[in-house]
């Protein structure tokens, strides 16, 4: 018998780390896409706020919506890894063919970095 | 979930917990408690005099405890001014609470100016006054466990 | 050899980084208000911390989780939400707590009012975390703290009644002021056993790269280190008995602790006691930042590390540096020091069974701990423990500020 995964408890909440094997995030979401005759596939993992939000109830999707509305067109995205970029699911992480340093989940620590952190001798 | 169970009981012993500690802050202390307190406070000023006129600590330091202590009866005695009239030893304990205070504020004062001598004066009779005080706070105390068996 | 100075340096990291304004101050309460009856609390305390310690390095080595990071991925993210603010929020009342104590201890060498020395020692405390590593953090300051001796040194010259401390170390029933005996007893329990101190043990354990190699050296480290550590606790309590109950002073603040040693140490008595009150309490402000920001990193997913440069871990690194200068508020608003210690030590008792059930259950988890388990001794005496202290908490706290 092939060896098996169990989304849940393998992939959901577990560290992400990039091709560079620094950490990206955590699955915060997973995605299936629904398609019409055939069986559901996961598709994404999504790192960000948002999908945390909406794990935590009615008050969680409600702020989750007026971030939504309000924020940016950046915030308004939740960060996606394609389920094709994973390269390995280890016990403690899940590796992903990404670069971590330039990727969009990694915008407020570049930008705390640059422009606070330096600025006091980090 | 049991774990679910145990985070929202925990929330609500939090709650209650924080609820508690902040109403604790008002209401006039048991007579006995009180005088318990006063002969405590007068007895770790009467302590940090001896210790400094031993060299043992510094004259800051000295000030600063006898400040701590000075201030710490003051609310004492505010709380205490809210007890009934009736309230079993009151009128001892309100005396004996105005004469420390005093002591204090005077040894506060001998402190400042570097006077050993009156400190080493006015220490002794401090030491009487607490354990006065002391004595009728543990006095009241049994007599207070005893009207509740 | 050089396990062998890992060993010595986690002992000495264990002993003198044990003392805080936290475990002083409420075994000196308990000493000067029940003598030595209150030992039990102190050898209770030490002893559930001592097996937490162990479980914590324990599956850092084994898993190479954290606690916070397997709890997230164990119980996923709804429930571990819960435990991690739970703990952040008590975490946070405990390291103002402690920068108080640091500049309680300022003022009495000074004259200097609190108000004005907690911004300094934040600031410092900051410089440490931002410019230091890990271990400087965790053993820097705990070799400074080595100075926390002096209460063994002062309760062996006081020549106690040996046989009436080793009484006290059975739990018996109070004589008199039940409600004041149990909201003691549960504040010397919290006092022991707080969850950054296990949270900042595991994280630490990753930073040091630990594998199963290190587990006899995390039993000594742990096991045998804390309980010197709690030895030297149980010593502040003999010491207040010793001193205080005599002369009829309760400790209703912090001078009353740094009297202790003055009679039978003289000047060296007050100097080495104000030191311990600066030193233990300054070291436990910059583990308590650290594990905090530990806690937000390991549950969002950031980038963390304390061997790195702030840069690395921006959001790791600008988390404690905001945590340590809002620490400064309660203490620049008035709070007293004293007050604010009593009140976290309790609420971290009553906080317990958040952070602790769902770690036991994970050191009961194969997929985690492989053949490294708890047994079933140490799971009984950590949940019964853990249990007893949440219950006083809920009992003693009504009954102490209503009348009991």
């Amino acid at each position: 018998m092939s060896e098996q995964l169990h989304l849940i408890h393998d992939v959901l909440d577990k560290m992400v780390l990039g091709r560079d094997k620094h950490r990206l995030g955590r699955v915060d979401n997973l995605v299936l896409e629904i398609r019409p005759d055939e069986p559901p596939r996961v598709v994404y993992m999504e790192m960000s706020g948002a999908a945390l939000l909406n794990r935590l109830g009615r008050i969680g999707r409600a702020i989750a919506r007026w971030i939504a509305s309000h924020g940016r067109e950046a915030t308004r995205l939740p960060f996606r890894v394609a389920w094709d970029l994973v390269r390995q699911i280890e016990p403690a992480s899940v590796v992903v063919d990404v670069d971590a340093e330039s990727s969009r989940t990694m915008a407020w620590e570049r930008w705390l970095a640059a422009h606070v952190v330096s600025r006091l001798g980090g | 979930m049991p774990a679910a169970c145990v985070a929202r009981a925990c929330g609500a012993t939090i709650s209650l917990a924080t609820a508690c500690l902040v109403t604790a802050c008002g209401g006039p202390p048991a007579p006995s408690e009180a005088a318990q307190t006063v002969g405590s406070w007068g007895a770790t000023a009467q302590f940090v005099t001896e210790r400094w006129n031993q060299s043992a600590v510094s004259r800051k330091f000295t000030v600063v405890t006898l400040r701590r202590a000075g201030s710490e009866l003051e609310a004492l005695a505010k709380k205490v001014a809210q007890l009934p009239d009736t309230a079993n030893g009151r009128a001892t304990l309100v005396a004996g609470l105005r004469e420390i205070r005093a002591e204090i504020a005077a040894l506060d004062t001998a402190a400042v100016h570097d006077d050993h001598a009156t400190a080493a004066r006015i220490a002794p009779k401090l030491a009487i006054a607490a354990a006065q005080m002391d004595t009728l706070g543990q006095r009241l105390q049994s007599q207070q466990q005893a009207q509740s068996k | 050899m050089k396990r062998i100075l890992e060993v010595a340096l986690g002992l000495v990291t264990s002993i003198g980084g044990f003392l805080e304004i936290g475990s002083i101050t409420t075994a000196a309460q308990g000493g000067a208000a029940f003598t030595f009856q209150l030992g039990w609390a102190v050898a209770l305390g030490t002893i559930c911390l001592a097996l937490l310690l162990e479980m914590s390095g324990r599956l850092a080595a084994i898993s190479k989780h954290t606690i916070v990071d397997a709890i997230r991925e164990r119980f996923g993210f709804p429930f571990s939400l819960f435990p991690s603010v739970i703990v952040l929020v008590v975490s946070f009342l405990v390291m103002a707590s402690e920068l108080g104590g640091v500049a309680l201890a300022l003022q009495f060498v000074t004259g200097i009012g609190i108000r004005w020395w907690a911004l300094p020692i934040a600031a410092v405390a900051w410089l440490l975390l931002w410019k230091g590593t890990f271990g400087m953090v965790e053993q820097g300051v705990s070799l400074l703290g080595l100075v926390t001796l002096v209460f063994l040194v002062g309760a062996i010259k006081l020549h106690p009644d040996w046989g009436a401390v080793a009484h006290g170390l059975v739990p018996t029933m109070p004589s008199h002021e039940p409600a004041h005996y149990w909201f003691i007893a549960v504040s010397i329990l919290g006092a022991s056993i707080t969850p950054y101190l296990f949270i900042f043990y595991s994280s630490g354990a990753i930073e040091d790269k630990w594998d199963s190699s290190y587990l006899p050296i995390n039993r000594i480290t742990a096991g045998v280190g804390t309980l010197f550590g709690g030895a030297l606790s149980l010593m502040v309590l003999v010491v207040a008995g010793s001193v205080l109950v005599p002369r009829g002073i309760q400790v209703d603040s912090v001078e009353q602790v740094a009297l202790l040693l003055t009679h039978v140490l003289g000047r060296w008595g007050f100097i080495l006691v104000v030191a311990s009150l600066a030193i233990g309490p300054f070291g436990a402000v910059a583990e308590i930042a650290l594990a905090s920001a530990y806690i937000a990193a390991e549950e969002l997913g950031w980038n963390w590390s304390e061997d790195v440069a702030p840069r690395d871990a921006a959001r790791f690194s600008m988390f404690y540096t905001v945590l340590v200068f809002l620490s400064v508020l309660p203490i620049v608003l008035g709070l007293d020091p004293l007050k604010l210690t009593m009140i976290s030590m309790v609420l971290t008792a009553a906080s317990l069974p958040v952070s602790v059930v769902p770690f036991l259950l994970l050191m009961n988890d194969e997929r985690y701990v492989k053949e490294h388990k708890n047994g079933w001794i140490g799971n009984t005496a950590v949940a019964l423990i853990v249990l007893m202290s949440c219950v006083l908490a809920v009992v003693s706290i009504p009954l102490q500020f209503m009348g009991g």
